[in-house]
């Protein structure tokens, strides 16, 4: 009965209050957010994967303990003996790994369809972050059921954390300032994995990482209503563009419970399929006397160990650092926000995107060639000093040929948008070209091997 | 698109994943719930059994559980009755697997709650289905694969073996035991150790069995790729296996090869509480363990290069071969002082290691029994008795004389690298008592060999042979002496004796006399008669007259030099005396060159025989070791009669020899102390 409220106004209140979903989404979405070519539902599909590895974390935390003693047993149990537990273990692998694929997606979908423009900037920059815990939470993970697999990978990857110290033996300042070490030892707790690295990674998996999420996750969502919902072609573009669809919002209840419940179900069958058909691995128990050969680090660090394997502090700290500041500066640099709405903004953006592609597998591959089949500096120089191999590497000069490429880009078109595309394209075909030769093509010794089966028995 | 066409085709995407997944959850839950099969083998037994047979408990049918045990001494976690229920009844003894009855009588001592399965089957225990049970296959990812007979006799060793004492054997581990037999008998300990005995050649065998497949390197193997086939082929060509192993080969037939493998297999420090280990076991892992006898220390650690028999081995098989510890020419010449040296020192250089107990684990009483075993090997069968009652003829002692004593005794026992024998004054003070034991043991700092293959009758010929240069002991002189004063002696001694008898009797240009060897047979009598008339035609003068101004020795003056030299015979000395060294070291070089450079190098390293520069060889032996060694060869081995010569190899002057031992004496740089 309050006076400046009408009837109409107050049912669409009412509505909104007694109803949960309605709460977290809004009350109308646009049709443009619904399309599956645009967005191809991988964020949602993100948040539901991040549910299920909450349900399914939780009860597998129930039957595991993390002392190093025991580990290794509460995982054979869980897989042996706990009821479904097999599927369960299962569900949880692939669904982590999924989030991690599913989040370079939906980075790679988001930045094509420029949803960083329009007053977007905070949302993308929290979505990096999420990257980065997503990536953490599947590191911790790693780890815990303490077989030879997660041991040695994550000692790899702790030695990669110490990249720090290639800089400081060069400078020889290693004694006096660590900062290598200092990043390894804050990682692990301990000079080599043990009890400490198994503590404290618990706790970041079970905890710390998953609250850090839930929040970055709520404050991305919560930022998406309020930049007025999924990113969408604005009105001039629609119209150039000439996107036919109705100006009329959806009801999100029911339309996008429809869609999202699908979503749901979707995964959820995907992953018992995957729960099905592959056992998530399990190797002997963690032993420090021997080494797996080659010790890997999970998947998504692999580019990064390989380009480590040329140089540690160049594929360790300036490559990432300088992927992570390129990621989270893109829309500092690129303002035009005329741009968003569609994917690669255009027919010309398109082209560009073939071009630049291109354009970084030849360069990349021309590398990893001369790496692999002549060596590198040291192969031919001896006594070259390291300082030279950690500022000249297939890395940094990836790195160098991507940049220059996007400078030239940007002198030619006069649009920050195309060069931004064009490093960003350049940036991912690289990181998916190194990491796909640390999955393959990388055997015993770091060697280059066309297939495992080439691999030689010790 | 409307919204209706978007709900219609959500709702058909959801309706398919859901149906999609309500059909994987049910496969699901078929699979855990009614598939497995423990599940299926449960309800079997359970069929199996009559009615009365199942306990008070009220399990039926349906109450089909995992059943496990987690002894808490053993750490580890078995669920293997849940499929082999009935591995306790009775009544099953005669069904198929998986319900048999465990067969024997191993589950009274070993009952499954205190000890699980799997510490003594090996396999997963965790595990609820065979495949990942048994961890034979390489996906299954588990070290210790299930073990099948007769290696699972390894098991029963992990906790029982004692490897040093007399076990009775425990029933089912026959296999084992005699794979047990055959360690001890291939001289494995000489290079490897166990449980703290044992040579350092090799890899520490004492937690062999523990290591897992990782640990081994299945490059080189042809057949299966287990364990005990690795074993199997290592022992079998272990050069193959693992390039750069220096290990011999070892060739046994199939089934003793399986004895030994299992035995292999058996060598564990398990990491499980004491009390489960057994009484010998736990022992031997705080280091005590009974002593060996010389015939088990020699088969157990020195057998694998010496022999089993003391043959030594070729260098055909061996680099410059390895010595041959039974030949009678060894032992004959070898003083047990050489051998207890080279076996505290080892030999440098070579394979031959040192056997200190602190490095090898044996004790000193073993080393003390293996020396005095060795030297034994030809032992005297008869005693002094036998001889006394025997007669011969100076006709055969003739014989013997000129075949066996001449090359160093000279002529008609002229003298020559031997001390005269025709000399009167000897004759007649050496008493037939003196002879005999002196031809029989030996003068080891001389080169006198221990002739212990003579028969009493030959050696009363003998001795009867040398007689006839002189007469016979003198009995007629009065042997009341004096109380000597070993002090007064020691002054005597040095000032008089040890320029040519050496500063501590080893000899020099005059013979040893501070041997215990010498000492032993030497009566009053003989020193007394010895020290005062001296001995005609030879350096030794008669301390009692007035030798060079330098004072008569009294009577007194010569008890106090006997009471010295009775003290001091066969006292501890730091070094192994060299004796006398009367050889040209410069004729000898080209001796050597010409004649025994050809098998044991130029520079005497060892080619086709043994190396003498070796410097613990030369701090070992004695000249007298080298002389007779060249003068008598080695029969049994390549080692020619110098002294005799053969057809191959001309023989050789004692002045040569002489020479000879002087040039190899001179390679020795340093003296090492025993």
């Amino acid at each position: 009965m309050s006076p400046g409220i009408s009837d109409e106004n107050r049912k669409r209140l009412g509505r909104i209050n007694k109803n949960f979903f309605l709460h977290i989404h809004a009350n109308k979405v646009h049709p443009h957010s619904l399309k599956t070519t645009y967005t191809f539902g991988l964020g949602v599909i993100l948040g539901f994967l991040f549910l299920v590895m909450i349900l399914t974390g939780v009860i597998l935390m129930m039957n595991y303990t993390p002392s190093i003693e025991r580990a290794y047993n509460s995982v054979k149990d869980i897989v042996f003996v706990v009821p479904g537990g097999r599927y369960i273990r299962n569900i949880h692998r692939w669904a982590a790994h999924g989030m991690v694929l599913v989040s370079f997606l939906h980075l790679i979908r988001v930045f094509f369809t420029g949803g960083y423009l329009a007053g977007r900037r905070l949302n993308w920059i929290i979505g990096v972050c999420i990257l980065v815990v997503v990536l953490f939470m599947n590191f911790s993970g790693y780890l815990l059921p303490w077989d030879q697999l997660a041991f040695w990978a994550v000692t790899i990857g702790s030695n990669i954390a110490a990249s720090f110290r290639e800089l400081t033996d060069i400078l020889g300042i290693t004694q006096v300032l660590d900062i290598g070490g200092f990043i390894k030892k804050l990682l692990i707790g301990d000079d080599t994995v043990g009890q400490a690295a198994l503590s404290r990674f618990f706790m970041l998996h079970v905890i710390f990482l998953p609250l850090t999420l839930m929040v970055l996750t709520a404050v991305h969502l919560w930022r998406i209503r309020k930049d007025g919902g999924i990113s969408r072609p604005t009105a001039q573009t629609v119209r150039a563009v000439g996107d036919n669809s109705a100006s009329e919002k959806f009801y999100s209840w029911p339309v996008v419970m429809w869609a999202e419940l699908a979503i749901l179900l979707l995964t959820v069958a995907a992953l018992l399929v995957m729960a099905f058909l592959f056992d998530a691995p399990l190797r002997e128990r963690a032993n420090p006397d021997f080494a797996e050969n080659p010790a890997k680090s999970p998947w998504y660090f692999l580019g990064i160990q390989e380009l480590v394997s040329y140089s540690a502090f160049a594929g360790g700290v300036i490559i990432p650092v300088l992927f992570l500041v390129f990621l989270i500066s893109i829309p500092y640099m690129d303002k035009e926000d005329g741009n968003m709405g569609a994917w690669f903004s255009g027919t010309a953006g398109r082209r560009l995107t073939w071009q630049s592609f291109g354009f970084s597998l030849l360069t990349t591959l021309l590398f990893v060639f001369i790496m692999v089949r002549y060596g590198w500096f040291r192969n031919w120089f001896p006594d070259i000093p390291q300082v030279i191999i950690m500022l000249i590497n297939p890395a940094t000069l990836s790195a160098l040929f991507y940049i220059t490429w996007a400078v030239w880009i940007k002198r030619r078109t006069a649009s920050s948008r195309m060069s931004a595309i064009a490093l960003f394209t350049c940036t991912m075909t690289g990181f998916i070209i190194y990491t796909a030769i640390g999955i393959w093509f990388r055997g015993p010794n770091w060697e280059f091997y066309w297939s495992s089966s080439q691999w030689p028995v010790f | 698109m409307n919204e209706a066409k978007y709900i219609r085709r959500f709702r058909w995407i959801g309706f398919i994943s859901g149906s999609i997944l309500v059909i994987l959850m049910i496969t699901a839950w078929i699979r855990e719930g009614f598939l497995p099969d423990w599940k299926k083998i449960q309800s079997d037994y359970y069929s199996k059994i009559p009615e009365d047979l199942i306990d008070g408990s009220g399990q039926d049918e349906s109450f089909i559980r995992i059943h496990q045990v987690s002894p808490s001494g053993i750490n580890r976690t078995d669920r293997c009755m849940s499929c082999h229920l009935g591995m306790e009844n009775p009544a099953m003894a005669e069904a198929p697997q998986p319900h048999t009855k465990h067969p024997g009588e191993f589950l009274v001592q070993h009952p499954i709650e205190k000890f699980g399965c799997t510490v003594c089957h090996g396999g997963q225990g965790r595990a609820l289905d065979r495949i990942n049970a048994f961890g034979e296959e390489a996906f299954t990812h588990w070290d210790l694969p299930l073990l099948h007979p007769p290696y699972i006799e390894s098991s029963c060793g992990k906790c029982h073996l004692g490897i040093f004492s007399d076990q009775s054997v425990l029933a089912g581990t026959e296999t084992f035991i005699h794979g047990k037999e055959i360690f001890q008998s291939e001289g494995c300990l000489g290079c490897h150790q166990a449980r703290g005995v044992g040579g350092i050649v090799g890899p520490d065998l004492t937690e062999q069995g523990e290591k897992t497949k990782h640990e081994y390197s299945f490059k080189n193997i042809k057949g299966e790729q287990t364990i005990s086939n690795w074993l199997k082929e290592h022992f079998h060509d272990p050069e193959m296996v693992s390039p750069g192993s220096d290990m011999l080969q070892i060739s046994l037939p199939e089934e003793e090869l399986e004895a030994l493998v299992t035995f292999t297999m058996g060598l564990a420090k398990p990491d499980i509480s004491y009390e489960y280990i057994g009484v010998e076991a736990l022992q031997e892992f705080r280091g005590i363990r009974d002593s060996l006898n010389a015939g088990q220390v020699y088969s157990m650690t020195c057998s694998a290069c010496h022999g089993k028999s003391g043959e030594g081995k070729d260098y055909e098989v061996y680099k410059t071969g390895v010595p041959s510890l039974g030949s009678y020419d060894f032992t004959r010449v070898a003083s047990d002082e050489m051998i207890m040296f080279t076996l505290l020192h080892g030999r440098g250089s070579r394979q031959m290691a040192s056997w200190l107990p602190m490095h090898s684990g044996l004790k000193l009483t073993e080393l003390y029994s293996l020396v005095t075993s060795l030297e034994n090997q030809f032992a005297l069968p008869y005693g002094f008795e036998d001889f006394k009652s025997a007669t011969g003829t100076v006709q055969s002692g003739r014989k013997i004389y000129q075949e066996d004593c001449q090359i160093c005794h000279g002529v008609d026992g002229n003298g020559d690298v031997g001390l005269p024998l025709n000399n009167q004054d000897f004759l007649s003070v050496a008493s037939d008592r003196f002879l005999f034991y002196t031809i029989v043991a030996g003068r080891n700092t001389g080169g006198m060999p221990a002739w212990t293959h003579y028969s009493p009758q030959q050696m009363a010929g003998l001795i009867r042979y040398i007689r006839t240069w002189g007469t016979g002991p003198r009995t007629d002189f009065p042997i009341e002496l004096p109380e000597g004063d070993p002090v007064e002696g020691d002054l005597q001694y040095h000032f008089l004796c040890s320029r040519c008898h050496g500063e501590f009797g080893e000899g020099n240009t005059g013979p040893a006399i501070l041997t215990k060897d010498f000492q032993d047979l030497a009566g009053e009598k003989y020193l007394y008669e010895t020290i005062s008339s001296g001995r005609s035609h030879t350096a030794m003068f008669g301390w009692s007259t007035d030798v060079q101004g330098a004072g008569k020795l009294d009577r007194q003056g010569v008890s106090d030099i006997i009471a010295y030299m009775r003290e001091n015979a066969g006292s501890t000395r730091d070094y192994i005396y060299q004796g006398s060294n009367p050889g040209d070291a410069g004729a000898g070089r080209y001796l050597f060159a010409g004649n025994c450079a050809e098998c044991h190098g130029k520079d005497g390293e060892g080619l086709k025989a043994p190396a003498l520069n070796n410097q613990e060889f030369l701090s070992a032996v004695s000249n007298g070791y080298i002389m007779a060694t060249i003068s008598i060869g080695r029969e049994g081995t390549k080692m020619p009669s110098w002294g005799h010569g053969s057809s191959g190899y001309q023989a050789l002057t004692s002045t040569q020899r002489k020479d000879l031992v002087a040039w190899i004496r001179s390679w020795q740089r340093y003296r090492i102390k025993k």
